[in-house]
């Protein structure tokens, strides 16, 4: 069995000795004169601009964005910047939190 | 050892000379075209490349420094651009699933590398050399080329040594080493049921 399997290896790896060369069309030369008049020479296996690669890049910069934006850190100094602020605009404009009491105590009491 | 009507023909091409390019493309394209053949294993990308090939000899003549024969620079930039091919056949295979939503029927490979026979084998050894082929596109890039060479173009140890730049003992061990794994590649495929 063993045997076989060698032979029939042997056979094979010895199937491409005195192959014929391959011939390219008749129409080669000019099909190539064609090709450099058109300025078509260079190598069509670059990078292009296919609507595939753009889809998948611009599905990469809105993945990363989103990301980077839910898992922004907020840092302790951003947070006192933020409370800063909110206090300087009440002060500023009067803004500051009324309760019900504060702004009628008679009419809060009778109703209590 | 350059003849002097390979000088004579770089001379003309040198020069631009048309009729230059055209016997050149006449001697070569046999050539250019099975060595491409018995790598990318497919006849439109041969073509293709060959095609390339002889656009890129066109171009870089000028930079031909006639040391080497014609021959061997020929098939040294063959055997690059086959590779090239292969290479950007891999990625597009990577990219295939999404590319396949917006490729139209022309633009996707038609022929199949598995169903590829070479046109220049015998009848009676058809079925072993496609198996021999589908085996040799399995095999790394330089055990590939340097097993193409020696087979498909007949070229010696040394010539090949010669296009891929290499020392001879370093063909001979390449040599070695595709023989050995086309052995295993085939041995797998034949005693399996």
């Amino acid at each position: 069995m063993k045997q076989d399997v060698t032979q029939q290896v042997e056979k094979v790896l010895n199937s491409l000795d005195q192959v014929n060369r391959a011939s390219v069309s008749p129409y080669f030369y000019s099909s190539l004169r064609r090709r450099m008049e058109a300025g078509n020479a260079q190598p069509q296996h670059g990078f292009s601009l296919q609507p595939a690669y753009t889809i998948l890049a611009l599905l990469f910069l809105f993945v990363t964005n989103v990301y980077l934006l839910l898992n922004q850190p907020v840092t302790q100094e951003q947070k006192s910047t933020e409370v800063e602020e909110q206090t300087q605009w009440k002060t500023e404009y009067a803004l500051q939190e009324v309760t019900p009491y504060q702004e009628n105590p008679i009419e809060w009491v009778a109703i209590k | 050892m350059v003849s002097q009507d390979e000088l004579d023909l770089i001379e003309r091409l040198k020069r631009g000379e048309e009729s230059a390019f055209r016997s050149l493309v006449e001697q070569y394209q046999d050539l250019v075209y099975n060595t491409a053949l018995g790598v990318v294993q497919n006849e439109s990308d041969a073509e293709d490349v060959a095609q390339e090939v002889f656009i890129q000899v066109f171009r870089s003549i000028g930079t031909f420094k006639s040391e080497a024969k014609l021959s061997t620079w020929i098939y040294r930039i063959t055997t690059t651009r086959a590779l090239d091919l292969l290479r950007a056949r891999k990625s597009k295979k990577r990219f295939g699933l999404l590319k396949r939503l917006w490729e139209t029927e022309e633009e996707s490979p038609v022929e199949n590398i598995s169903d590829f026979n070479h046109p220049g084998v015998s009848l009676e050894r058809k079925e072993e050399a496609a198996q021999l082929i589908t085996a040799i596109a399995q095999l790394p890039e330089n055990q590939k080329v340097a097993f193409v060479l020696h087979k498909l173009e007949g070229l010696s140890y040394l010539e090949i040594a010669e296009v891929m730049g290499n020392t001879l003992p370093a063909v001979e061990s390449l040599m070695h080493r595709a023989r050995l794994n086309l052995r295993k590649i085939l041995e797998k495929k034949i005693s399996a049921p």
